[in-house]
């Protein structure tokens, strides 16, 4: 297992190093730069923008800075972001924490929601409350989940129950811990829930399935036969042997960590990554988007691997052909 | 370009939000009354921004939401008023211009303290120009506005409260540009001197640090949430900036600004009391002006803005398109011929919900100052357009337009995707220029492409655009000027091109070098004939400024330049808002 492991983080470092190297030399092959909106400004004489190219190094050829870049990597640091005149790491690390905390509190709904209600229908297959979360999952499949954020918005307009935009209210300063826990549950609520609703119908719909498959499978026949207690049937044999597709898909929801919330983050003025990196692929803020691209590549890549270990373990087969 | 990237994002499904926003209407929640308030002297003012500022150094700043935040906080030596576009002093008591316009010097008001409690002076301003604004080390794009002709001003301190500004040439827009914010020397020289300057008043920057002359002070900024100014206890208002009864300016303790990146959201919260101002886009009239009554709010049109749309065709000789395409493009007859056949009423009505004006020439009327108010309107006009075109040796066949050779009259339009409203443009241009046999094929492009295409490949027919709005004309010269690298239909002309482009050249110079205000009038006037008359740019509408004014707000005026306040320091909360 740890060789297994092993070989697949090397692997990972050789992919990482690809996807840096091409998303460096797209950005680079993408018509203008950082300062083509600044050029078309008629106040901003044409030996300006020549100053400032030379000052943040896009006069090089790509490759250098590219060298440069991975060369400041080796060294901790991911580079500087032209519009904010600050380091991108300092900039990445004010802004992740507020995204992890919402994407993994939606992931922390949906999948409490999700699993056990996914078991629970498929135990009665077209019962009515089966029925109801199916066509409620295929609404939330085809919902996209900026179009929900902007209803979630027009409900925290019309009733005032949730604040719109931000994570703490600005009076905050000097109040105590639980106060300022209470008002970033309160601002975190709205935007939780309308990503966990649009991963809620996928999450519902896999389960149901798998369980609905294992169900009919042989060795959960013969258990059943041999009398063994339903809930240690629907734990030990059930549910764990359901979990295989979804464990992919944990991994797979780890990878969308960072990135998985953009939209909501901007229709709910969620101040995290997402709206960060939107403004900077729109100004061509050069190694702020690959500070970002290499966070949520790394995440992805650590989430594939972290869901092929818990595959590992769960799954006898999978060991069984490693070994 | 972020504002308008949310908003599109936005405008996807405003019709189902906006209606949902107009569903409110019967909500009790939204039904508000004003109360008076005991005093107005500790009120706050709660604004949207659409994004995070991106740094506190204003010699840095380029993008609207730093510019707008750093306006409350620094302060230039003049100031421009947003009433009619005319100099006003700042930190400056007064200016006289002398040897024809080549010296002016400048007078300080006395007194002056930066928020730290240090004494201003001169020697802040000899600073900011020599060691920050001149120095090619330091990052600012602030630079290009105080070079005369490529050279930097002289800036010489006569005594700590006199400044001298000297040019080579007279430069009648230096009283302008001596607006740029005067930075503290005795906080930044060390930066300076350190080579940091780059880095420093970043955003991570503690507020305590950063040192200003403005009305406000940086009090607290959360990333992604919000900043929050308090007033400025050293400030001493410009000449000429009276408080508003019952407070010392300024008036407001707090200036709270929460960074909403959409549209709908900020509106949804204007509409629930959440802000107090909402600069209003003609397509969400709709939803508010049903509502004014309940929600305690006021529409104030202020006329039309300063940015403008233009279609204009590429001229330029250099440039790799169809030979043929190149001799329609630089018809006079053909171009006219395009201007008679757009229908600007269509455009009024349909991309900017009726909330705008047509432009006639190059300054739209809000820069009253220098407007031109003797150019006829291009009207909708296809009859007339067909005649031009058939005089310029266009024939029909069926109802398409062939030119002398044969070739079919069919163009590609290019336009940013950024801005929903120029597609839509697009697309109503493309409908008129059928009516007259032209076919058109609409190409939105990513910005940064279209800008590469526009100034660097020159592989271009057609172009739906517009540019920053100046106040003052001479803004306008790396446009006009055939040498100019905005020069958007033939780009840094070796020799004007045409004779009319020769005299546009002369004009340009002569009115950066005119002091007299009567004198620059007429001599832009006469620019503003020939652009009309020779139409190498073919100026469309402008839409009307909106801003949804909270009714508890006092000290708002309705400015053509300035948006509703004429000066923040003035602004004050006359009344608190209520459930009714």
């Amino acid at each position: 297992m740890i060789r297994s492991i092993g070989a697949r983080f090397v692997h990972l470092i050789f992919v990482l190093t690809g996807i840096l190297f091409l998303s460096f030399l797209l950005i680079s092959l993408a018509p203008g730069n950082f300062l083509s909106q600044m050029a078309m400004n008629p106040q901003v004489s044409p030996e300006i923008i020549r100053q400032l190219k030379v000052l943040y190094g896009l006069d090089q050829p790509f490759y250098l800075q590219f060298f440069h870049w991975v060369g400041a990597l080796f060294h901790g640091e991911l580079g500087y972001s032209f519009s904010y005149h600050l380091p991108v790491m300092t900039l990445l690390l004010s802004r992740i924490p507020l995204t992890v905390l919402l994407t993994l509190t939606a992931v922390a709904i949906s999948w409490g929601m999700a699993l056990p209600l996914a078991v629970y229908g498929a135990s009665r297959p077209k019962g009515v409350l089966d029925r109801f979360l199916t066509g409620f999952s295929y609404l939330s499949i085809s919902v996209p989940s900026f179009f929900l954020a902007l209803l979630g918005v027009l409900l925290a307009g019309r009733t005032g129950w949730f604040p719109i935009g931000g994570a703490h209210r600005p009076g905050l300063a000097g109040q105590g811990g639980i106060d300022r826990l209470g008002d970033l549950l309160h601002h975190l609520a709205l935007p939780a829930l309308t990503l966990a609703l649009g991963s809620f119908g996928v999450l519902y719909r896999l389960m149901r399935s798998s369980v609905i498959e294992v169900r009919e499978q042989p060795f959960f026949l013969a258990a059943k036969g041999r009398g063994i207690a339903p809930r240690f049937l629907r734990f030990r044999y059930l549910f764990r042997n359901a979990l295989n597709p979804l464990v992919t898909l944990f991994g797979m929801e780890l990878g969308g960590l960072l990135s998985g919330a953009a939209f909501v983050e901007m229709v709910y003025a969620w101040p995290g990554m997402g709206r960060l990196m939107l403004h900077a692929v729109l100004t061509e803020d050069l190694y702020l988007v690959m500070g970002g691209i290499l966070a949520g590549s790394v995440m992805l890549l650590l989430g594939n691997l972290l869901a092929d270990a818990a595959l590992f373990f769960l799954d006898p087969r999978v060991r069984e052909r490693n070994s | 370009m972020i504002r308008r990237a949310s908003r599109s994002l936005a405008l996807v499904l405003a019709g189902v939000v906006l209606f949902g926003a107009g569903g409110c209407t019967g909500s009790a929640r939204e039904h508000w009354k004003v109360v008076p308030r005991g005093s107005v002297s500790d009120g706050n003012l709660v604004m949207d921004v659409v994004s995070d500022p991106r740094t506190f150094n204003p010699a840095l700043a380029s993008e609207t939401t730093s510019t707008q935040i750093l306006g409350y906080l620094f302060r230039g030596l003049t100031r421009i008023s947003p009433r009619d576009g005319s100099v006003k002093p700042d930190l400056a008591k007064g200016w006289r211009v002398s040897r024809g316009g080549r010296r002016v010097v400048v007078r300080l008001l006395p007194g002056l303290v930066w928020s730290d409690g240090a004494p201003l002076d001169g020697r802040d301003v000899i600073f900011s120009f020599e060691k920050v604004y001149y120095n090619p080390s330091i990052a600012t794009s602030v630079r290009s506005e105080l070079l005369v002709d490529g050279k930097p001003v002289s800036v010489t301190l006569r005594d700590p409260l006199t400044v001298v500004f000297e040019t080579k040439k007279p430069f009648a827009p230096l009283l302008e540009s001596l607006g740029v914010e005067i930075l503290p020397r005795h906080i930044l020289e060390p930066v300076v001197n350190a080579g940091t300057f780059n880095q420093s008043w970043s955003v991570r920057e503690d507020p305590a640090h950063i040192v200003g002359d403005g009305p406000f002070v940086l009090s607290r900024y959360v990333p992604g949430q919000f900043v929050i100014l308090r007033s400025n206890p050293h400030y001493r208002a410009p000449l000429g900036i009276v408080p508003s009864p019952g407070c010392s300016l300024p008036c407001l303790a707090q200036i709270e600004l929460r960074i909403v990146p959409n549209d709908t959201s900020s509106l949804i919260r204007f509409l629930t009391g959440k802000t107090d101002l909402f600069g209003v886009t003609p397509q969400q009239m709709a939803v508010l002006k049903p509502k004014r009554k309940q929600g305690a709010f006021r529409l104030m049109v202020r006329g039309p803005s300063l940015s403008e749309s233009f279609v204009t065709f590429n001229e330029n000789p250099r440039a790799p398109i169809a030979p043929w395409k190149l001799r329609w493009f630089r018809n006079r007859r053909f171009r006219e011929a395009v201007a008679w056949s757009i229908d600007r009423t269509a455009l009024i009505n349909i991309v900017l919900n009726g909330m705008g004006e047509p432009i006639p020439g190059p300054v739209p009327s809000a820069v009253r100052a220098f407007f031109n108010d003797r150019l006829p309107p291009y009207r909708h006009d296809p009859d007339r357009a067909r005649l031009l075109l058939k005089k310029a040796g266009f024939s029909y066949r069926g109802s398409w337009l062939y030119d002398g050779d044969g070739h079919r009259v069919t163009i590609i339009l290019l336009t940013n995707t950024e801005s929903p409203e120029r597609v839509q443009m697009a697309q109503i241009l493309q409908a008129n220029l059928k009516e007259v046999g032209i076919k058109i094929r609409i190409v939105p492009l990513q910005f940064n492409m279209l800008a590469t295409m526009v100034t660097s490949s020159f592989r271009w027919e057609m172009l739906l655009f517009g540019l920053t709005g100046v106040l003052d004309p001479h803004g306008d010269t790396s446009v006009w000027k055939s040498s100019g690298f905005l020069h958007l239909w033939n780009p840094r002309e070796p020799h004007p091109d045409q004779p009319w482009e020769a005299e546009i050249d002369q004009l340009f110079d002569q009115g950066a070098t005119t002091m007299d205000p009567v004198r620059r009038k007429k001599i832009y006037d006469r620019w503003q004939e020939i652009a009309h008359r020779e139409l190498p740019l073919i100026d469309l509408v402008t839409p009307d400024q909106i801003t949804a004014v909270r009714k508890t707000l006092g000290g708002i005026h309705p400015t053509p330049l300035g948006g509703v306040v004429p000066h923040i320091s003035q602004v004050f909360q006359q009344g608190v808002l209520s459930p009714a």
